[in-house]
Parts: structure tokens; C-alpha cells; sequence
């Protein structure tokens, strides 16, 4: 926008033109924006609540965390992740994983040889890691829907702020420029009538 | 250790009760050491014991006593050992183990009704800490049972070792360093 235009009827045209595809973008983005807004707010919230959780339960454990000192292959064992199984889903245009399932090995625990602490602590890991996966995935998914997000809202203020104002003005320069240009012929044009005028007037006398 | 017969070694050790307080914990740990001639705890307790056990024992009985470990006590070589209290013991956890084992189960298949209202079934309550210091205690207290009329025997000797292996499972419960395992475990996939 920065080079110097031509002042033609063409480049008004083209310029109409654009500003035209400006204004048709500018709703789009406007909309981009407020859509990928709600979404990060969500996944913010839901974040916070995973933290809030991984947290809570961190606090709840500390009475008997201490047992957790003990070898217990068959636990580790037990909380080994075997897959985690997501979805690709389009939100405003990017593509995500959605969190669908975790699948854990199937270990087997030995009720008598193993301590009796064993199964609840299976049961906390289990929860805890769940939770750390899904946090993962949705920090993942945030990132790039707030990289998306930044991109519509660069878009909409570039659109909104530099775009349109600046065609705008190079349509009224040009339009001025042509009016001009259009009245100095016409103001040509009639001098060069008049003169001509004049002159059959003096060749009759 | 003051050297002499059994009857030495059993005054000589520690007097060990059913607590876990930072106290008692460094009494016993530092009278272990010092009979040991450590001043840095680069060997177990359990194996000073041991060391000190070996200078009054036959060959056959100190490997007896070497064998005996919690986690395997309850086994039937065990149970059928020559060593009546050591035999007794083990039959006791083997019970202890398949009454947890059950209990275990029916917690599983969610039945807590069934838990509370069968005869016999272990009524543990609490966190699993607690519910852990409670199957050490009745362990324990057999082992208090069995030694009555103990004092300077072999028997007196590994019950004094069961003793001390019961406690020292309950002192190693830590929670920073549990709680580090924990972290690392609910991290890694």
C-alpha cells in the first residue's frame, strides 16, 4: 500500500475492487475472532479445573503418600499407559486432538502378594495421570488456536486499521485526481470551442 | 556389640515398641550404629542384626534366621519350619494375607456392605497409611503374644528381628520421597 499508485481509471477500478473483497473479509474475521475467543476462554476454564484437580488430589494424598516409598514392580506395572486415544477435530479452522480415551496395560495384580495400599493407589495414579494427559492435550490444542486466534485478530485490525482506511483514501486522491483532470479537459475543451468561435467571427467580418 | 552368649546379645539390643516418633527412630538407629562401629548408614539395620547374630548362632540357625524376610514369611516352607514361633508367625500373616486378599476383592467388586457385614473380615478403616499401620500392629502384637516366655532363644532372637522389620517398614514410609515416586508415575506414560 506503501508504493505509489497510479492515477487511472484501472487502478480505481481494481482499487473498488479490493476494498469491496476488504469489507467482504473484515466480518470474517470479526467472526474468526470471537468464535476462537470463546473457545480459548473454554479451554482456559477447563484447564484451570484440571489444575485445580491435580492440585486437590496432590493435597488429599499427602496423609499417606509415604507407603508409595515401597517397590511395587506391579503397580508400576498397572499404570503403564498402553494408548491414548484422540480425535482430530476443525475448530475455526485449525485442526486439534480431542482427548477421547486412555488405555491402560492390562497388568495384573496380585491380591495377596501385593500390599493392600496397591489398589488404592492404582486408583489415584490412574486418575492423576489421566488428568496430566488430557492437560497435555488441551494446552497443546490452546496453543494453537491462541497462535489462530492472534492471526484473526491481526487480520481484523490490519483489515479494520490499514486496509480499508488506506483504499479509501487512494480511491478519493484518485477520484479527486480524476474529477480534476475531467473538469480541465472540459475547461479545455470550451476554451478551444471558443477560440474557434472567435475565429469564424473574424473570418465572416 | 557386647560379645557373650545369646543372652548378652538379646540385653544388648535395642528395646523396640510399636512407635514411630523422630525419638525413638534415632535412639534405636543409633544404638544399631554404634554397636556396629558405623558412624555413616551404609548398612541396614536388619543386617547388623545379623552380623551380631552370627557370633551365637549355629551355621543351621543363622541361615534360619538370615532366610526370614516379610515379604516371603508367609510361605509354606515356612509354615512347616522346625522354629515353632517362626511357624507360628508365618501361618498368622498367611491367614492375615487371605483375609486382605478377600477383603480386597469385595472392595474391587464394590461391595462395602459385604465387607462390614461379614464375620471375621478384617475391619480396616482410614488411608492406606493408616490401614497399613494397622495390619503391622496385628502383626506386632502376635509377635508380643509369641514371645511370651522368650527372652534369650533363637525364638526370642527372630521374633526380635520380625520385630524390628515390621517397624523399619513403617519408618520407611516417607512421605516427600512417596510423594516424588507419585509425581513421577502419574507423569510418565
Amino acid at each position: 500500500m506503501g508504493d505509489k499508485i497510479q492515477m487511472n481509471k484501472n487502478t480505481l477500478a481494481a482499487l473498488k475492487t479490493e476494498l469491496e473483497e476488504y469489507k467482504n473479509a473484515l466480518p470474517v474475521f470479526e467472526m474468526k475472532e470471537e468464535q476462537l475467543k470463546g473457545v480459548v476462554r473454554s479451554i482456559e476454564e477447563s484447564i484451570a479445573i484440571l489444575r485445580q484437580e491435580i492440585q486437590e488430589s496432590n493435597s488429599q494424598l499427602q496423609a499417606w503418600v509415604g507407603v508409595l516409598v515401597e517397590d511395587n514392580q506391579a503397580l508400576i506395572s498397572a499404570v503403564r499407559v498402553d494408548r491414548v486415544v484422540t480425535e482430530k477435530m476443525e475448530i475455526a479452522g485449525v485442526i486439534v486432538s480431542m482427548f477421547e480415551d486412555i488405555i491402560f496395560k492390562d497388568a495384573e495384580v496380585d491380591l495377596f502378594t501385593t500390599p493392600l495400599w496397591t489398589d488404592t493407589a492404582i486408583e489415584v495414579i490412574i486418575d492423576q495421570k489421566t488428568r496430566h494427559v488430557i492437560l497435555d492435550i488441551e494446552e497443546k490444542k490452546l496453543e494453537l488456536l491462541q497462535e489462530e486466534l492472534a492471526e484473526a485478530r491481526r487480520m481484523k485490525n490490519a483489515l479494520k486499521e490499514v486496509f480499508i482506511p488506506e483504499t479509501i483514501e487512494n480511491i478519493r486522491k484518485i477520484e479527486i485526481y480524476l474529477g480534476d483532470v475531467e473538469r480541465l479537459a472540459i475547461g479545455c475543451a470550451k476554451l478551444v470551442k471558443k477560440k474557434k468561435q472567435h475565429k469564424l467571427a473574424e473570418h465572416d467580418r | 556389640m557386647i560379645s557373650g552368649d545369646l543372652e548378652y546379645l538379646m540385653n544388648s539390643l535395642p528395646y523396640l515398641s510399636f512407635q514411630n516418633t523422630t525419638e525413638i527412630r534415632q535412639r534405636v538407629v543409633a544404638l544399631f550404629y554404634a554397636y556396629a562401629g558405623q558412624s555413616v548408614e551404609q548398612i541396614s539395620l536388619v543386617h547388623i542384626l545379623e552380623d551380631e547374630a552370627k557370633k551365637f548362632l549355629s551355621t543351621q540357625d543363622y541361615i534360619l534366621f538370615c532366610t526370614i524376610d516379610l515379604d516371603t514369611i508367609y510361605q509354606t516352607a515356612i509354615q512347616q519350619s522346625g522354629n515353632q514361633a517362626l511357624a507360628e508367625f508365618s501361618k498368622f500373616t498367611f491367614d492375615l494375607k487371605e483375609k486382605v486378599c478377600q477383603l480386597r476383592k469385595l472392595r474391587r467388586a464394590g461391595n462395602n456392605k459385604a465387607v462390614s457385614d461379614q464375620p471375621g473380615m478384617l475391619s480396616l478403616e482410614g488411608t492406606p497409611l493408616e490401614q497399613e499401620i494397622q495390619l503391622l500392629r496385628y502383626q506386632w502384637d502376635k509377635l508380643e503374644d509369641l514371645a511370651m516366655g522368650h527372652y534369650a532363644n533363637l525364638e526370642a532372637l527372630i521374633l526380635y528381628k520380625l520385630k524390628m522389620m515390621l517397624l523399619l517398614r513403617w519408618w520407611g514410609f516417607d512421605a516427600l520421597q512417596g510423594f516424588e515416586k507419585f509425581t513421577q508415575l502419574a507423569k510418565d506414560n
